[in-house]
């Protein structure tokens, strides 16, 4: 059914103010194990996040086809929701943004990656070499019974690398990266530089269980940032679920720590021109020089506040591009800074779990080298380091320049953090 | 779709010379509701359907999945998959009679009323809060999800199943001052909502409220390595991850996996039986046919100590010379299927709880674990510790505030030194190449000798 019919058929059901967000994905992800294929997929979806009003109610439905069934379980819902506030309906005055669909081929991927195997023979001990290049497209538009039809979109490629080392020890060490332009991987010295970092990490030795100076690198430390999303969330907040809750306006963290969302930043991956509720979307400071300067909206959170959506309406209350803002050192020269510590380049497992994002407590599983005089020396034994996120982005002493998207909502340089509890 | 379509689609894949193909179809009804601030905040629901082709040669996998399912989709996907296999003969592919192993609930989702879901909802918000003046919040969430499926490949299998699921979760806020806790809870099963005849959920809610507010008071805690009781239930996701994982054929085949090798061998001590079981009835992570359409067994994977079994799917099941038990799982039809864990749970034994608290000077007792993660390559893993208490002199003592265990496969299963007859069943999710997807896992109470307790000083 298209959407005409679709609108059509909703308004003689007695349905109106229908607006519905389509998100169309396709793609190509491609494994190789030892230079050899593993697996090659595609993808290609198309879901619709659906809002409309009956009988004076808001109501709302994901799905990926419009059929009548669909319409017939909207009116259903309808009169088992207690949902009583008024949802916003976009009007024909927004931005529109089309481009053609992208259609994917990941040939000349899948080649370099496999001729990425032949680096394999300058180091004895590499047991495997994994290699992994996804290629997507990402159409979101949103269109509604009152004409309005509009578009945002990304084309993003992301290149892992994950390499095990054996020879007494064992170890697995993996990075990755996220791009809008796939030419601006280099697929060997990003694997070199992975490969490299194993061999040393496999020369390891346990720490002593007590507070060391770290550095976190740019990969765990945007993944650690991106709980503050969480912990500013209106909902978190309304709900007396955060431990931002009541600190807006106030010095939490270091005044060193300025952290920006910039969702209408093109170069970076998570630029979006408007949310998926069709709000346009706005840059903005979250923490200013360690002050709480704003907390986040989606459209229902803000009628409730009496305010406006922050745009920031995707399902759930996220962020997009949101970074800490770099400084001037290179990574070399944050080591220098450290000179004896240790430089924290991976963790294993979940972060929802790590991170209470109620009470700020920290508990992370993380990998890394030990560092003397400035210099990565070996590596560690998987150690656990036990902290807040109050004292973590507290305690910062230097942040680097290194700034890297891994993933759409979330990025930061290395930082240099001095007395966390580490245990081995 | 029907049969006829499934054998036209299939034959076109295999019309080059592939190996095998495979074709699963899926319609999937989620229907979540939730209950926050004392209030139902929101009823999400979501339809979709959709359609997953694997083609295989040799070692080789393509696996594309979509939702458009018109005819001239499917085979441009297909023949676009095509490109990747050499030419070589085709083979004519008929199909079986459909076998319909579709498992039937009594209280289906639909006819549950929603008003009786809201009272469940609030009655739950009601009896948490009764508790203590410091709950400051309560999220109750109801999640139903009905899977239909059906699979038809090119040695000729054509099967439809399902799976119907449904899971309550509580999580209980209290504050005191600046501090503040939380504590959570589950009541899940592969049923309908027959699930609320077979908890106390009133009792486990009030328990659940009492410890977040005794958690308010909770201590700081220097890590190290330590002795450990871990109670029964949820403690299960150290074998889940610590070998459980490693066990699966992803990693086994490849050889990436530190179990590779140990089919025979030794590699616990003799009080460990660890075991994978998708059969259980009515448990979250129970169906009737896998998601290649085979049976799902009861595997013994170490028995006594020794590795006796690996989880084995149909494609992985050719290169390790072993046949299929039933483990080929996915999260939808997104995702190509591989070797997943069901429900997996470690053999009751004979030991005492008082004799494991007793038996520690200090340690620590491990009350309720949130999650973890394991490295099947080098077996290196972690898991969160929500509720902990300090064992001292032989007698549990205050609780320990943010504690994580991390270890390795191998160590962690020669530590196990007392195992009692306890033995619990707790849901959740693991995420993997497939997706995530629906898991119990079980233990009774376990004392380990040993563990890396990470703490603050």
């Amino acid at each position: 059914m298209n959407y005409k019919e679709f609108f059509k058929k909703a308004q003689e059901k007695g349905i109106t103010n229908i607006q519905i967000t389509e998100k169309e994905n396709h793609g190509s992800n491609v494994k190789m194990l030892n230079g050899e294929l593993d697996y090659l997929n595609s993808f290609d979806s198309i879901g619709y996040n659906i809002k409309a009003e009956y009988n004076e109610k808001t109501v709302k439905l994901d799905c990926n086809y419009l059929a009548e069934d669909i319409l017939d379980l909207l009116i259903m819902k309808s009169t088992a929701t207690d949902s009583s506030y008024a949802d916003e309906y976009l009007e024909k005055d927004k931005n529109i943004e089309k481009e053609k669909s992208i259609d994917i081929d990941v040939s000349e991927e899948t080649k370099k990656l496999k001729e990425l195997d032949k680096l394999k023979t300058n180091y004895k001990n590499l047991d495997a070499l994994e290699t992994y290049f996804t290629e997507s497209y990402q159409n979101t538009r949103i269109i509604n019974s009152k004409g309005v039809d509009i578009s945002t979109n990304s084309h993003l490629s992301t290149f892992a690398v994950e390499v095990l080392v054996k020879d007494k020890e064992i170890t697995s060490y993996g990075k990755d990266i996220l791009t809008t332009n796939k030419k601006d991987i280099n697929f060997e010295e990003f694997t070199k530089d992975v490969i490299e970092k194993a061999v040393i990490q496999n020369n390891k030795e346990k720490l002593e269980c007590r507070k060391y100076n770290i550095i976190l690198d740019n990969d765990v430390a945007a993944r650690i940032i991106s709980h503050l999303g969480i912990m500013v969330a209106g909902d978190s907040i309304r709900n007396k679920v955060s431990c931002l809750e009541n600190k807006l306006g106030k010095q939490v963290f270091s005044k060193k720590l300025t952290i920006v969302e910039e969702p209408t930043n093109k170069k970076y991956p998570g630029y979006r021109l408007f949310d998926d509720e069709g709000t346009k979307t706005i840059d903005k400071i979250i923490i200013d020089a360690g002050k709480v300067n704003n907390y986040l909206y989606n459209v229902k959170e803000a009628k409730i506040k009496d305010i406006k959506s922050t745009g920031n309406g995707y399902g759930g209350i996220a962020t997009r591009n949101m970074y800490v803002k770099p400084g001037d050192k290179s990574v070399e020269e944050l080591l220098k800074d450290l000179d004896n510590g240790i430089y924290i380049t991976d963790f294993m497992g979940s972060m929802r779990s790590a991170i209470n994002t109620v009470n700020g407590q920290i508990s992370l599983q993380v990998f890394g080298f030990i560092v003397e005089n400035g210099k990565i020396i070996k590596g560690f034994v998987p150690a656990i380091m036990t902290t807040t996120i109050f004292e973590l982005l507290s305690n910062i002493e230097e942040i680097g320049s290194d700034l890297v998207f891994n993933n759409t909502n979330s990025a930061s340089p290395s930082i240099l953090i001095k007395d966390i509890s580490i245990a081995s | 779709m029907n049969k006829k379509d499934f054998e036209k689609y299939l034959n076109l894949a295999v019309s080059t010379g592939a190996d095998f193909a495979e074709l699963y179809y899926e319609k999937i009804y989620d229907k979540n509701y939730n209950l926050i601030d004392s209030k139902l905040d929101q009823i999400a629901s979501n339809n979709s359907i959709g359609l997953g082709i694997r083609i295989t040669k040799d070692k080789e996998s393509f696996y594309s999945s979509t939702n458009d399912l018109t005819n001239d989709n499917i085979e441009n996907i297909i023949k676009k998959m095509l490109k990747n296999i050499p030419e070589a003969k085709s083979k004519k592919v008929l199909l079986t009679d459909l076998v319909d192993k579709t498992k039937k609930v009594k209280i289906p989702h639909d006819l549950y009323p929603v008003e009786k879901k809201k009272d469940l909802l609030t009655n739950i918000d009601k009896i948490a809060r009764n508790e203590s003046e410091l709950i400051n919040q309560v999220s109750v969430s109801i999640i139903e999800q009905d899977r239909d499926f059906t699979i038809a490949n090119s040695d000729g299998k054509y099967i439809k199943s399902n799976t119907v699921l449904t899971r309550i979760c509580v999580t209980v806020f209290a504050e005191k001052g600046a501090e503040k806790q939380k504590e959570f809870v589950d009541f899940a099963g592969g049923i309908g909502y027959e699930l609320l005849e077979k908890h106390n959920i009133e009792e486990e809610v009030t328990k659940v409220a009492k410890t977040a507010v005794e958690k308010l008071d909770a201590v700081d805690f220097k890590g190290g390595e330590l002795p450990v009781v871990i109670a029964p239930g949820f403690g299960a996701v150290i074998f889940h991850e610590a070998c459980g994982h490693g066990l699966e054929a992803t990693s086994v085949a490849p050889k990436l996996s530190v179990f590779s090798d140990d089919l025979g061998k030794k590699v616990a001590t003799p009080k460990v039986t660890l075991i994978d079981d998708g059969t259980i009835e009515d448990a979250w992570g129970s169906s009737i046919i896998d998601d290649e359409g085979n049976k799902t067994k009861k595997n013994v994977l170490i028995e006594k100590g020794v590795l006796k079994n690996y989880l084995v799917d149909q494609f992985n099941s050719k290169e390790m010379k072993m046949s299929s038990n039933g483990c080929g799982r996915r999260q939808n039809y997104k995702y190509a299927t591989t070797s997943r864990m069901s429900n997996t749970y470690l053999a009751p034994g004979s030991d005492k709880v008082e004799d494991m608290i007793k038996s520690i000077k200090l340690g620590v007792f491990c009350e309720r674990l949130s999650g973890g993660s394991v490295n099947t390559a080098t077996g290196d893993f972690n898991f969160a510790v929500d509720t902990a208490r300090l064992i001292k002199d032989g007698k549990i003592d205050k609780l320990l505030k943010g504690i994580t265990l991390i270890g390795n496969s191998k160590d962690i299963l020669n530590n196990v030194e007392m195992i009692s007859d306890d033995l619990q069943i707790s849901a959740g999710y693991c995420g993997s190449r497939s997706g995530m997807i629906p898991v119990t896992i079980g233990q009774p109470t376990i004392k380990v000798s040993k563990i890396l307790v990470g703490g603050k000083e």
